[in-house]
């Protein structure tokens, strides 16, 4: 009965808010000196129209001094009251109460839900019949001075701790807040909210002041009275400087805090300023300035992190893996910018949860689409448009957000005159669709579906196309204050197939499918301040056909090839806690298990031990039916330590091993579509890695600056290099053109960052090493005679400049600023005659590096008009990429011309590259 | 409308974003000198012929090291061998050795330093006849296919060779010419036979040009692109021939020379594999450790020649080289001012009395100043 009413009132309540139009906020003029209450009162009451209300005991005895002309009584009342402690509050009919110390409350709070039936508004007054135009501030004001009870008042008074949880949501759209901070100062006890918004935290029970920051939305603190275990849900109100900074790590003295390292958050609304390529925020790109994160190229989407290969990162989005996170050859990510909320990398110290690749984890989140009521976004830009539909189903229960993305680049290839490229086709398209659904305060629901889909096809030959498939569907309970679960099911999927059908005798079409099912149960369990654990087990199911080539056409003769059918299972449990060991010092101690059963059925070639893989070696084919084929398993062991120092200061140190089970095979230096993968099965042993890393972390000016410094030393085992002339597709034998190398990378990454004001950003410096070397005994095994030699991305010094200048509220500007070294390539040293012409010989892999690349990018974002309601709020961005058009090398390359050898390098962006994106939202 | 201006203008940029710039490799004073065998054994010409030369820096612009004095030996499964003939520079040869199919082969060379170096045993495959070449007439020139097949279903590789030829005109006829009298001259009518108008000009093919059918159900290959010719330069303004030579690989022969055109002939874009080591098959005997490059290549051959005229293929715009050439009419008292430096085109007629010469450049009525006025014996 009272949720209804409750739910009346907020009806209500907000119906009215939106109904009211902006009231004045008059100008007065005030000439005072040691006025008493009474006369101030009077002068403003003469020049506006408001009437004061006031207990002339509590102030009568004070006396006023303050000179303004023309001042707005806003800013008049704060200039006389803060500082005396008398609040204000604006009431119906143009009244104003002044009270001591203590606000008068307006209006019941809102989105407040009573459990327990233990909450108790202090004081409650009559429905409000007008709000100001700023009327949330005012809630938020409201609620941060009002004393709420939690849990039943009983018998045994204020002894011992008692637990609060809830979520913390932002009140425009009810979307959760994820790592928003929430802290008490005295003793210092805070916790950060996970994933779904969602915290408990464990305090001595009786009066606190409970302080909530985060990044992007204004800080809030609620007064508590704890008497026993209790809810408390609290909405945060989005900072609304619409031109905001550019944030990697999201909470406020976090970095600092936090006992995660090696973590780097992406905010997607701050990224938009960042200055890419093609005009449209790219998270992959961005993800590239970040300390410890390189590529081979640029327009390649490869992230190489800490020295690790393209392979070794786990990208999850919306918790399902995607394969191929990129469009056009890798010009642009997959990801729709419109309906991302966040992107993490955590390059070590990676909790336990997570496995199954041996350098990152890239953890992509969508938003949860607005509660409140329905809205669109979208943008414009040179070679793509979007569009992105969100809104309540069921207000504040059920969410629907609809996005899709397409490009035009096919229809502006059909008006070039040119004849091979009006032939040609490059179109891609990705689509999301989500569902988030509170079922009740216990249980809540997420389904999500994302498809991607490329197609290119040059001079009308052959016709690639690949696409992405991915499904979640998620269930979290709460069973009580300390403990939730989530139940995870993904689909995945990736195929891609080559067509041609220009020759008929040749015309073919190959097909390519990798799928998998996941399954993932996770516990959170808070039992005390000082635990905080984190169970579960995860299993998944991959199916993937390496290859199916197919004759296309009645003419043709090519041979059908099918590679056998790959199956595997690969499974873990893991237990993680987060320990408080003291005021100073927190540990995490994290074991996964995984293991990995490859599944028939399948013939397996088999080979002698001692000789190498060889097809002339080929010594008996294994035939499986359904089962086992072979089984790894291994402990993987996480820990993190985080020692705080005085002074905003901390250490920390982690290590981490990782176990790899699924392998790109890909002898290109840059991801290609069409690279394959493969399971472990008896002939590929799983990669396994291990990192340890130490940093040290320090704010400066209240944290307004914040730097660090961290370092680590990775190896890693099973890393798969290519002999000469390898086939990777249509290989059922593939173990004979791969070679196992075992890698090694160190590196120091060093971060300043101004994570807000008018001028912000961050700038890094690295220095990283990495290295790998064959293990084999056969000539053809043996690369640079097993000696370490440097890896392809091996970019020694690499320094970012990300910096963001805000003119004012509606223009600024953005700057990149990106050194690195040249990535080391293999060069000929010599040339030689044959068969009448030269022709090169390499000599050892990587031994030189190609110039270093230097690139400057500016943007310039304005905003329309900052009126808080209109129709449609729309943003121009401007922006020019290389802006020095340094012609920085992405390969070099030697040619066999005429008889003679000639050298050329190529730049794949040898020109500034200007661009214009019209971005709405409404 | 202007929307569409504003995509082809940014399009526009978007064609200009890469660029392709020459690059020298730093100097490196120290390089691999290792021994490269380049060895050619044509068992339906019976030629066989080795060369023999060292690597250089590749920054360097100097001849090639050859290397005489070796001793270069052919021998059979059954122990018979021959040795080769050093015709120098480092070139060795031998002809009338015609193998029989399936025969193998190998060869052993023997440096004036005392090493010895050797291949593999080298199967002389049977090279199908090739089917046809045909064509396609395109928008500024025509592709030529290769079409083959086996019956057997045995060579699956193949390696093609061509040399084209094509007859081209000066741009204009010269009927008279200067002949020198002492210090002086006359002026004669040119015989037919010596006329400059008509020549003939060719090229090899350079690049390697592999195909093979082994994804196919049937040794076919159906239309391999074998040759552009593009018209721009005149080639099919008259008369335009290509002779095809093919030849069965083994598949060892296949991947070497596929490893080779990976390594020279295709980097720099996107997507290509890394350059890479690749090991041929000779090695050396005395030193193990020691590398060495090149192949033993042993092949039969067979070849067809295709013409393409002005009649089949139509007319192309091109670039004749002589348009810059002009002829200017001078009147006889004049001639001793140019006959040193011109060419007569035709005589000047003042009614039937011929009163002067239109003179040119000898550039423009010598077509042998860029090919060859001897009639190809197939033409």
């Amino acid at each position: 009965m009272r949720k209804l009413y409750f739910l009346i009132f907020y009806f209500f309540f907000v119906s009215t808010v939106f109904s009211q139009s902006a009231i004045t906020d008059p100008k007065v003029s005030l000439n005072l000196d040691s006025a008493t209450i009474a006369t101030v009162i009077e002068k403003i009451e003469s020049q506006s129209n408001y009437t004061f209300f006031y207990k002339n005991s509590q102030v009568d005895t004070m006396r006023f001094s303050f000179n303004a002309e023309n001042i707005s009584l806003t800013n008049a009342l704060a200039h006389l009251f803060d500082d005396r402690g008398i609040k204000y509050t604006y009431h119906s009919n143009n009244s104003i109460f002044l009270t001591l110390d203590r606000q008068i409350i307006t209006e019941l709070p809102i989105h407040f839900f009573v459990e327990e039936k233990s909450f108790l508004v202090e004081e409650e007054s009559e429905i409000p019949d007008f709000l100001q135009e700023d009327e949330t501030s005012k809630i938020q004001s409201n609620n941060e001075n009002k004393l709420i009870e939690i849990g039943k008042r009983s018998g045994n008074g204020l002894e011992g701790t008692a637990n609060i949880a809830g979520h913390v949501r932002d009140m425009d759209n009810g979307e959760p807040v994820i790592g928003a901070v929430i802290y008490i100062e005295e003793p210092r006890i805070g916790v950060a909210t996970d994933q779904f918004g969602y915290y408990s935290i464990t305090l001595p029970k009786g009066r606190h002041e409970l302080n909530i920051t985060t990044i992007g939305m204004k800080d809030t603190k609620r007064q508590i009275m704890l008497f026993s275990n209790g809810k408390l849900n609290i909405e945060l109100k989005e900072d609304v400087i619409p031109l905001r900074e550019i944030i990697v790590e999201s909470e406020k003295d976090q970095n600092i805090v936090g006992l995660s390292m090696g973590v780097e958050k992406l905010d997607i609304n701050e990224l938009k300023q960042v200055p890419t390529a093609f005009g449209e925020t790219d998270v992959l790109r961005i993800a590239l300035t970040l300390p410890g994160v390189q590529t081979v190229g640029e327009s390649t989407t490869g992230l190489n992190v800490r020295g690790g290969t393209t392979d070794q990162n786990l990208i999850l989005y919306n918790d399902a893996t995607i394969y191929n996170p990129s469009h056009l050859f890798g010009f642009f990510s997959a990801f729709n910018p419109d309906v991302l909320k966040n992107v993490e990398l955590y390059k070590s110290g990676i909790p336990a949860e997570y496995g199954g690749r041996l350098s990152s984890i890239l953890e992509i989140t969508n938003r949860e689409g607005n509660k409140k009521k329905f809205t669109g976004s979208g943008g414009i830009g040179s070679l793509t448009t979007r569009l992105t539909l969100e809104g309540p189903i069921i207000k504040d229960k059920l969410t629907l957000t609809l996005s899709g993305r397409t490009t035009y680049s096919d229809w502006l290839l059909g008006l070039i005159p040119e004849e091979s490229i009006k032939n040609s086709q490059a179109s891609f398209y990705d689509l999301n669709a989500q569902i988030n659904y509170e079922i009740n305060e216990k249980n809540s629901l997420f389904i999500t579906g994302y498809y991607s889909d490329d197609k290119f096809k040059l001079n009308s030959d052959t016709l690639y196309n690949y696409n992405n498939q991915a499904a979640t569907i998620k269930w979290k309970h709460i069973f009580n204050n300390k403990l939730y679960g989530v139940l995870t099911g993904s689909y995945s999927g990736y195929n891609y197939n080559v067509e041609s059908e220009q020759n008929p005798v040749n015309a073919f079409k190959l097909d390519y499918d990798l799928n998998q099912i996941n399954f993932k149960f996770d516990l959170n369990y808070f039992p005390n301040s000082t635990h905080n654990f984190d169970i579960g087990l995860s299993s998944i199911y991959y199916s993937m056909f390496p290859g199916n080539n197919e004759p296309l056409g009645s003419e043709s003769l090519v041979v059908p090839i099918d590679i056998q059918q790959e199956k595997g299972l690969e499974s873990a449990v893991y237990v993680g806690d987060k320990i408080e060991l003291s005021d100073r010092s927190s540990l995490y101690v994290g074991l996964r298990y995984s293991f990995y059963q490859s599944l028939g059925p399948r013939d397996i070639f088999v080979y002698p031990d001692d000789s190498p893989k060889e097809v002339e070696n080929i010594i008996d084919t294994a035939h499986y039916d359904n089962g086992i084929i072979n089984t790894y398993h291994g402990p993987e062991l996480r820990a993190s330590y985080r020692y705080l120092l005085p002074n905003h200061a901390s250490i920390k140190l982690s290590y981490n091993r990782m176990r790899q089970y699924i392998h790109m095979l890909s002898n290109t230096t840059a991801i290609s579509p069409t690279d394959i993968w493969k399971l472990s099965d008896p002939n590929i042993k799983p990669q396994v890695g291990d990192q340890i890393s130490v940093g040290y972390y320090k704010n400066f000016r209240a944290s307004a600056i914040e730097t660090s410094i961290e370092g680590y030393y990775k190896i890693s085992k099973n890393i798969l290099d290519y002999k000469s002339g390898a086939q990777l597709i249509l290989n059922d034998h593939i173990e004979t053109d791969i070679i196992g190398t075992e890698g090694k990378a160190y590196g120091v990454e060093f971060m300043v960052k101004k994570p807000k004001g008018k001028i912000n950003g961050w700038m890094s410096y690295t220095y990283s090493r990495t290295f790998q070397r064959t293990t084999g005994q056969d000539l053809s095994e043996i690369i640079n005679s097993n000696q370490y030699y440097p890896s392809n991305f091996d970019k020694p010094h690499d320094f970012t400049l990300i910096g963001n200048y805000r003119f004012n509220k509606r223009v600024n500007m953005g700057l990149n600023f990106i050194y690195s070294t040249g990535r080391p390539i293999t060069l000929p040293l010599t040339k030689y005659s044959f068969e009448d012409s030269k022709r090169i010989h390499y000599s050892d892999r990587n031994q030189f590096r190609i110039p270093d690349y230097i690139r400057l990018d500016y943007s310039i974002n304005v905003e329309g008009n900052h009126k808080v309601r209109k129709l449609a709020h729309s943003s121009w961005t401007f922006a020019v990429y290389n802006l020095l058009g340094r012609r920085n090398p992405y390969s070099v390359y030697f040619v066999t011309q005429d008889g003679e050898v000639i050298g050329y390098k190529l730049s794949i962006f040898g020109n500034p590259i200007p661009t214009i994106t019209y971005n709405f939202k409404f | 409308m202007r929307v569409v201006g504003f995509f082809l203008f940014y399009l526009l940029i978007i064609t200009f974003w890469g660029c392709i710039d020459p690059y020298s490799p730093p100097e490196i004073e120290d390089y691999d000198d290792l021994l490269v065998i380049d060895a050619n054994v044509n068992s339906t010409t019976g030629e066989a012929v080795v060369n023999l030369s060292r690597t250089q820096s590749l920054s360097d612009e100097g001849e090639i090291t050859h290397v005489s004095g070796a001793s270069v030996l052919l021998e059979d499964e059954l122990g018979n061998s021959v040795s080769l003939v050093d015709q120098g520079p480092g070139r060795y040869y031998r002809d009338g050795l015609f193998l029989e199919i399936g025969e193998k082969v190998r060869l052993t060379v023997r440096t004036s330093d005392g090493n010895e170096y050797q291949s593999d045993f080298v199967e002389n495959k049977k090279t199908p006849k090739i089917d046809s070449l045909s064509y396609d007439v395109q928008q500024s020139g025509v592709q030529v296919y290769v079409n083959t097949h086996d019956d057997q279903d045995e060579t699956w590789y193949y390696r093609w060779e061509y040399e084209e030829t094509w007859e081209f005109a000066a741009q204009y006829y010269s009927s008279y010419y200067f002949i020198p009298v002492e210090d002086s001259f006359t002026v004669e009518f040119r015989n037919q036979a010596d006329t400059l108008y008509i020549c003939w000009d060719s090229n090899n093919s350079e690049d390697l040009i592999l195909g093979t059918s082994d994804f196919l159900e049937r040794d076919v290959i159906s239309e391999y692109p074998l040759r552009y010719v593009d018209a721009t330069q005149g080639k099919l303004a008259r008369k335009y021939s290509i002779l095809v030579k093919q030849a069965a690989l083994t598949n060892e022969a296949y991947n070497y020379y596929k490893l080779l055109e990976a390594n020279t002939e295709n980097l720099g874009s996107l997507f290509d594999p890394q350059p890479s080591k690749i090991i041929g098959n000779i090695r050396s005997v005395s030193n193990p450790e020691e590398e060495v490059l090149g192949y033993l290549n042993v092949f039969s051959e067979d070849e067809l020649r295709l013409f393409l005229t002005y009649d089949e293929v139509g007319f192309f715009d091109f670039t004749s080289g002589y348009e810059t050439c002009r002829e200017d009419p001078v009147a006889l008292d004049s001639l001793y001012l140019y006959w040193r430096y011109r060419e007569i085109t035709r005589p000047r007629y003042n009614g039937p009395v011929i009163d002067g010469y239109y003179l040119t450049l000898p550039y423009c009525v010598d077509c042998t100043l860029r090919g060859s006025n001897k009639r190809p014996d197939f033409w």
